[in-house]
Formats: structure tokens, C-alpha cells, sequence
């Protein structure tokens, strides 16, 4: 077993707790393992959000405790340790940009680190090249696309080198190529950066992707498992109001209607292959 | 109409004007500033004139984008302008007409006014589109860091400006659209009195209000998250350093300012006492 | 029979004679017929909200017309005005634009603006709430106490009690998670289906409109390049994918099975087909 970056022991967290007795997350336990791809799903109001507010102690557990790197994130002289280590990517492209110039937006986070100014330009630039945005460093960011404006985002917690960052619904306000846009900035920080990547979608296209999925309700966790054997639950997915990607689905019920396809397909290639194999049986 | 507000933008390019210390240039500013003021008669105006311009040449600005921070207040000049020359008296008549006159003294009084107004407006605009928000804001804080030891929290003053250039344009932005929406409601913001007109602003008023509370709170939890805290042990990027092109401007614009000061204080310089006009 | 919306030769240009303008809509021209629900699609840029904020007169034409129910909406300033109300436009995250003490007072604002009396504008408010769902006890609270998704369905109610002859809904689902996104498309069909107006649903999503709409209007680079029956249109797979847009991914499949050996049917847009086409061929 990997070791954890971020462990959840038992967290149950409830919102204004005098007049609410519904937990938003309700004994919740889990480990993010180093260098992963972790996709944590589920629909409005699931918890997953909360839970993502828990990794670098925007929030603090009502009772239980959430552990980065060996810090309780309760205790308040490890906030700023946690938060070096862990980084925050939001839904809303606008709200999390603070300057009016794209570089000094990067800078942002290593300043307030109290860093050298040649080592701030050596992170900035690095941040900016990784995530293809060094040529628009000049721009101001209200004239960026929204896929443009994340990925912005996200070179301002590479600046910071964090380990890990927690991106909440980065892609809910963007368009199809937006999304695309920082799908693929994912998928280079976790290859070429070894950065622990935390995803909280509603997005079952994006969470196919992952390495591991973990699919939230009523603030707990359903499954916790790979892609493939979370998405071939397709009753239990659709029961929660989440989609299946349409290959899965389409293998899925072929298979209910009495043709034994294999059904645990996440994309188009794996699906038609299942198909063929099946047709080619029958031949 | 809003989109015209060019106050905060930034053109950038490598100009001399745009490598000079902020520090250096928010002084320099302050001082040609009150310069336009100083100027009272024509030769020194044509002076101050040709300064700008060159300023203007030498910033790589584009003349388009210099006269597009002139066009908002084109109007408030033209008008004020004109009234100068019709109702001001003295000095030659040239022409009269019932209650017009123009005289010599309403057309330099309205020449001197556009001339200075148009010159402050160039000149300011100059620093915004030499120098990014960020420098601007930082300098700022610097030039008013002594100022700390009156308990001023000259650091938090400087951020909250940053943030308010930031999300100008996301709020005209935001504005654009809720008008848009509410007027495929039906709403009517131009028919009625002044009464009806306000009250029409209601439904653009209330759902800006509530989306700017949202973008103060979602903003204040990423800032947490980038480790911003109270500045405290902050350093920065782009260091400000005084360089000797900075002294050299500093040292350029000494002599100008005497001079100007000479040329209009200075009652030995009998010569050009002749253009003086009675101002 | 005249169509409902006839867009004729429009153009419309963003800064003109400036070195950034803009040609957002090219000599556009298309026919509405009356109850028809149609897709519009098209990648950001590609002049669909510029060309629908043209069908409610909100965009003035740089060149060219729109007429509606055979008369220009761009005559005089009253038509303009009226069109507002016989064309509903809803726009991309429509939440924003809640402002009233309850929801009730919220819906009943565009009703109000047409100087309905007040009975009408009663039985409106509650007829639009129904269509979107939102129970009585919801219509009391302040439209800032609701959910997300229902804050949205609100603010389509809202559009809605204008009782517009074509009702637009820009990227109504935008944001929203897959249950918030059936419940508005299930919403705009059984509104259609109901009411017989016309409906037009601007979306991002190709597998949105499969699953929707009769008709689909695919814009790019300000023009329209294709207008007719989904079927039809989504059967030019590569085109589309050229134009930068998401095919559904039962279409993907499909074409693979057929390179794959398989004699399918690639005009497959959604599951529900795509099951039916291969159970036909698979269970012989």
C-alpha cells in the first residue's frame, strides 16, 4: 500500500450545526495515495465539496480528523504548513485570480511564502511554461478564455510546489474545450509533475479518467474503487442521479437484454471491441 | 459607456517610460501635475504641450489609445470651452452679438483650460498605460510605507486597490449581463422621470450586490489558500530598484519645473511678460 | 403557413471600422416554423448568443431582418419592445438575474412589465411554476433561500409567465449535475409538448440535443452551416467533429463497429437507438 498524503479518520462535518441536524459529511474515511489520480464524484449536495474544503483546512472537522502529511489540519499552527503542501483549484475562473496581470497572479501564492524574488521569477516561469500559458504572461486576465483563466490557476499552486491539489468542479463554468483544456493540464501534472491530483466533478467523462473513483451520497462514500468497476455498477450510478459514460451503458443493457457483452467498457474502443468480440462469437 | 473607462488599463511594451521606476514615476506624475497649473502664459503652455507630446512619443502608447482616455470627458471640455468664449469679457472684442462676446481674453481662458485639462488627462493616463496595476499599487505602498508609523494600514490599502482593479471589468462585465437579462424581461430603464429610472435600477442593483458578496467570499477562501495573511513577511517578484535613468528623469524634470517656475514668477524675464495674459 | 421566426440576410458587426472588428453574424437566413423544438449548436465564438439576442430585438441587426409571424420585429421602437414578449430569451446561468423579495414577486416581474392586470399575472405565476416544478410553499421564500437547480428553474419560470411564442434557453444546463440536467431538458419538452410553442435550446452538448430536439441548427464562425432534421445533421459526424464539437460518443462507437466489420447503422445519436439497432442485428 502507498503511503497517504491525505488521510480522512471518521470526519463528520455539519453546516451552522445549532439549526441543521444533516450532516454534510457523516463518518467519512479515506486515503489520498501519493502521486494518484483520485476522482471524487457525486451530485449537488453529495458532501464532496465540503470534503474537498476539509484537505487544507478551509474547513475543520466536527469530530474525527483529516491528517496531510502527518499535520492534523485542526490544529491552527499547521495551517500554513498544510496549505504550502496542498493546493486549492475553484469552480468560479475569476474569483480565485487576484491581480490584474497574469504572472503577477502566479506570483501571488510564492510572495506571500516570503520567497526570494529570482527564486518567485525561476517558480513563476516554470509554472507558467507547465501549463502553456507562458506566452500570454503579460495578458491581464479578464481577456482569457475560462479553460485559460484555470489554467492559470493551477500554475499558481505549481509556483507554490505543493504536492498535491484539490481542484473542486474546475470545469463545471467551462465550455467543451475548456474542459479539455484542463483535462489535459491534469493528466501533465500527474505525469510529468508526480503531482497528487484530486478532482471533484459531476463529470463521469472526467472521472473515467482517474485512477481511482470515489462516488459520494448524502455526505458518505458509496464506492471506492477503479473506473471500471465503479461504472459497471450502472443501477446503482443512475439511482444516485450520476450518468455512466454512454459506452458502459450501452454494453450494459445489450448484456440485460441477453447478449453476453462484457460490460465493464469505459470508452468507445473498449466498447465496440466488446461488441466485435461478441459478433464474432456468434458468427 | 463603461467600456470607455480606460483609467487602470496597461499597454505593454519596453519603452523607457515603461522601465522607469514606479516609485519614480508616481512622483514624477504628481509633479508635472501641479506644473500644468503653474503655467500661465503661452510660451510655458506650449511648453507643457510639447513635453506631454513627447512623453506620449517616447511611451510607444499608441496616439489612438491616448486619445481614447480624452474621449469620456470630450464632451465635459467642448462644452465648458465654449461657454469660456462666449461669456468670459475683456481683453480685444472680436465679435459681439446680444448677450455673446467673444473676446481675447475668453478664447486664451478656454484655450488655457482645454489645453490643461486634456495635458492632466494624457499625463495620468500615461502612468496607467507605462505601468501594471500591480507595480502601480506596490509603489504606492511604498511611497506611503512611512505612514505606518501612524498605525495606517498601508499594506491592506494597497491590496484592496489591486483587488478593485481586478474586478472592474468583471463587474461591468456582470453588469452587461444582468441588464441584458432583465431587459428580454421587459425592463424599461430609459422612459420615465428620475424617480421611475432609479427604481428601475433596482433589478440590476440587487442581483450585482449578491454576486459581488459571492465573488468577496469565494475570493477571501482562495486567497487563504495561496497562504496570503496580513502581508506581514511578503516579498515580491518584481523588485523596484532606482536605476540612473530614473535619476536622470528626476534630475530632467528639476530643470523643468524651474524653468517653468522662472517663466512665470519671475519678474526679470521682461521679455516674455509680453504673452502673459491676465489669468 | 408563415413561420413563426423568418431571419433574413443578417449580419451583425462588433466594432465597426476598428482594426478588432468582428463579424459575429454572416448573412444568416433560417425559417421557425411554429412548435418546433430545435437545437442550436455551436462551439464559444461561433455567433449563436450574438444571433439569438437578435430573434427579441435586445441586438439591433448591423444588416438585415428578422421577422416574426411575417412582421419585422425592428420597425419601430413599440415592435421592439413587443418582442421582448413574444420572444423569451433566457440567458447562460439566469440565476444572476433573481432580485425580488420571493420567488412569486420574481416570476411576476415580466408580467408586470406587460401590464397584464392582476389576475392574469396570478394565474401565470402559478401555471410557469408548475412547468418548472417549483411547489407553492417554495413561491413565499426568497428566491436566494433555493437550491441551485431550483434557483435556475425559477428564473426560467420567469421567462416563461411572459407566455412568449418562442421561448430561448441559452445553455440552461450549464453548471448543472446530471440530475439538474434531465429534470430542465424533461421540463423544456413537456413545456413544448404542452403549450405547442416553439422552443429554441442553445447547447454546448450534441448529446443534449439528441436526446431533445426535432430540429438542429449547427452555427460556426458566425454562419450556419447546417439546418435540418437532428438525424440528418448529426449523421454528418465528420463535419461536426471538425467544427469542434462533441459527437455523442454512442455515434463514436458506432462508426467503429462499422469499420470494425459490423453492418450497423451509424445514424445511432443516442443510447436508446444505438440499443435497438444492435439487438435488431445481434439477436438474428
Amino acid at each position: 500500500m502507498a503511503e497517504s498524503v491525505i488521510k480522512f479518520n471518521n470526519v463528520t462535518f455539519t453546516y451552522n450545526a445549532e439549526e441543521n441536524d444533516i450532516p454534510a459529511l457523516n463518518n467519512v474515511s479515506f486515503g489520498v495515495n501519493k502521486g494518484e489520480f483520485l476522482a471524487v464524484l457525486g451530485h449537488n449536495g453529495s458532501g464532496k465539496s465540503t470534503a474537498a474544503k476539509m484537505m487544507n483546512a478551509l474547513l475543520i472537522p466536527d469530530s474525527g480528523e483529516v491528517i496531510v502529511d502527518g499535520m492534523n489540519t485542526a490544529e491552527s499552527e499547521n495551517t500554513l504548513n498544510i496549505r504550502k503542501k496542498v493546493g486549492m483549484v475553484f469552480q468560479n475562473p475569476d474569483n480565485q485570480l487576484v491581480a490584474t496581470i497574469v504572472e503577477d497572479d502566479v506570483a501571488f501564492g510564492p510572495e506571500n511564502l516570503g520567497l526570494a524574488p529570482e527564486e518567485i521569477r525561476k517558480r513563476v516561469d516554470f509554472a507558467l511554461k507547465a501549463v502553456g500559458m507562458y506566452e500570454l504572461k503579460d495578458r491581464e486576465p479578464h481577456n482569457l478564455s475560462g479553460g485559460q483563466k484555470q489554467r492559470v490557476a493551477i500554475a499558481g499552486a505549481i509556483a507554490m510546489q505543493t504536492d498535491c491539489i484539490v481542484m473542486d468542479e474546475p470545469t463545471a463554468m467551462l465550455d467543451p474545450s475548456g474542459r479539455a483544456e484542463v483535462m489535459n493540464t491534469i493528466k501533465m501534472l500527474k505525469d510529468e509533475l508526480g503531482i497528487t491530483v484530486i478532482l471533484i466533478t459531476h463529470y463521469m467523462d472526467e472521472a473515467v479518467k482517474a485512477d481511482r473513483v470515489i462516488v459520494m451520497n448524502n455526505g458518505e462514500i458509496i464506492m471506492d474503487d477503479t473506473p471500471k468497476n465503479v461504472f459497471s455498477q450502472v443501477e446503482i450510478i443512475k439511482n444516485l442521479g450520476l450518468d455512466v459514460p454512454q459506452a458502459t451503458e450501452l454494453a450494459y443493457r445489450l448484456n440485460k437484454s441477453g447478449l453476453n457483452i462484457d460490460y465493464s467498457v469505459l470508452n468507445e474502443e473498449e466498447c465496440a471491441q466488446a461488441i466485435l468480440r461478441f459478433a464474432g462469437v456468434k458468427r | 459607456m463603461v467600456k470607455d473607462i480606460t483609467i487602470g488599463q496597461y499597454f505593454p511594451s519596453d519603452s523607457i517610460i515603461h522601465r522607469l521606476d514606479p516609485r519614480v514615476k508616481i512622483v514624477l506624475t504628481l509633479v508635472l501635475i501641479v506644473c500644468i497649473f503653474i503655467c500661465k502664459n503661452i510660451p510655458s503652455l506650449l511648453a507643457f504641450v510639447l513635453i506631454t507630446a513627447l512623453l506620449v512619443l517616447v511611451s510607444k502608447v499608441p496616439l489612438k489609445m491616448v486619445l481614447k482616455s480624452i474621449k469620456p470627458i470630450a464632451i465635459v471640455i467642448l462644452f465648458t470651452s465654449l461657454l469660456n468664449i462666449f461669456y468670459i469679457r475683456g481683453g480685444t472684442v472680436f465679435f459681439e452679438w446680444k448677450f455673446i462676446h467673444i473676446t481675447s481674453k475668453g478664447l486664451f481662458t478656454a484655450l488655457f483650460m482645454a489645453a490643461r485639462v486634456i495635458c492632466l488627462v494624457v499625463i495620468s493616463s500615461l502612468l496607467t498605460y507605462t505601468t501594471t496595476p500591480t507595480m502601480l499599487t506596490d509603489a504606492i505602498e511604498r511611497l506611503l510605507s512611512p505612514l505606518k508609523i501612524f498605525k495606517i494600514p498601508v499594506h491592506t490599502l494597497s491590496m484592496m486597490m489591486t483587488l478593485a482593479l481586478r474586478f472592474i471589468p468583471v463587474l461591468i462585465d456582470e453588469i452587461d449581463r444582468i441588464t441584458n437579462a432583465q431587459k428580454a424581461r421587459g425592463a424599461d430603464f430609459e422612459t420615465g422621470g428620475l424617480i421611475k429610472k432609479a427604481q428601475a435600477m433596482i433589478p440590476i442593483i440587487v442581483p450585482l450586490f449578491i454576486s459581488s458578496i459571492k465573488h468577496a467570499y469565494e475570493l477571501a477562501d482562495a486567497m487563504d489558500c495561496r497562504c496570503y495573511t496580513d502581508g506581514s513577511g511578503r516579498t515580491r517578484m518584481k523588485q523596484m530598484k532606482t536605476k540612473a535613468s530614473d535619476y536622470a528623469a528626476l534630475f530632467v524634470s528639476l530643470v523643468f519645473v524651474t524653468a517653468l517656475i522662472l517663466c512665470n514668477y519671475a519678474p526679470f524675464i521682461t521679455g516674455l511678460t509680453f504673452f502673459n495674459t491676465v489669468i | 403557413m408563415t413561420p413563426v421566426i423568418s431571419v433574413q440576410n443578417l449580419n451583425y458587426i462588433y466594432n465597426v471600422g476598428l482594426p478588432n472588428e468582428v463579424r459575429a453574424v454572416e448573412n444568416v437566413s433560417f425559417d421557425i416554423g411554429h412548435g418546433e423544438l430545435i437545437g442550436l449548436i455551436g462551439h464559444t465564438g461561433s455567433g449563436k448568443s450574438t444571433l439569438v439576442q437578435h430573434l427579441n430585438g435586445l441586438l439591433k441587426p448591423s444588416s438585415g431582418d428578422v421577422l416574426l409571424d411575417g412582421k419585422s420585429i425592428f420597425e419601430s421602437k413599440s415592435t421592439i419592445h413587443e418582442a421582448k414578449f413574444k420572444v423569451g430569451l433566457c440567458f447562460q446561468y439566469p440565476e444572476y438575474q433573481l432580485f425580488e423579495e420571493t420567488v412569486e414577486k420574481d416570476i411576476a416581474f415580466g408580467p408586470t412589465n406587460m401590464k397584464l392586470d392582476k389576475e392574469e399575472i396570478v394565474r401565470r405565476v402559478v401555471k410557469a411554476a408548475s412547468f418548472v416544478g417549483l411547489k407553492p410553499e417554495h413561491m413565499k421564500k426568497s428566491p436566494f433561500e433555493l437550491s441551485g437547480g431550483e434557483k435556475r428553474r425559477a428564473a426560467i419560470a420567469g421567462v416563461m409567465a411572459m407566455e412568449p411564442q418562442v421561448l430561448i434557453l441559452d445553455e440552461p444546463t450549464a453548471g448543472l449535475d446530471p440530475n439538474g440536467r434531465d429534470k430542465i431538458l424533461n421540463m423544456v419538452k413537456l413545456y413544448r409538448d404542452t403549450t405547442g410553442c416553439t422552443v429554441i435550446l442553445v447547447s454546448h452538448s450534441m448529446e443534449d440535443v439528441a436526446k431533445t430536439c426535432d430540429k438542429v441548427l449547427v452555427m460556426n464562425k458566425g454562419c450556419v452551416e447546417m439546418f435540418g432534421k437532428t438525424d440528418d445533421v448529426f449523421c454528418r459526424y465528420e463535419e461536426l467533429s471538425s467544427m469542434g464539437l462533441n459527437v455523442p460518443q454512442v455515434s463514436r462507437i458506432f462508426s467503429l463497429l462499422k469499420k470494425g466489420g459490423l453492418n450497423v447503422n451509424t445514424e445511432v445519436f443516442t443510447v436508446e437507438a444505438g440499443v435497438n439497432e444492435l439487438l435488431k442485428i445481434l439477436k438474428r
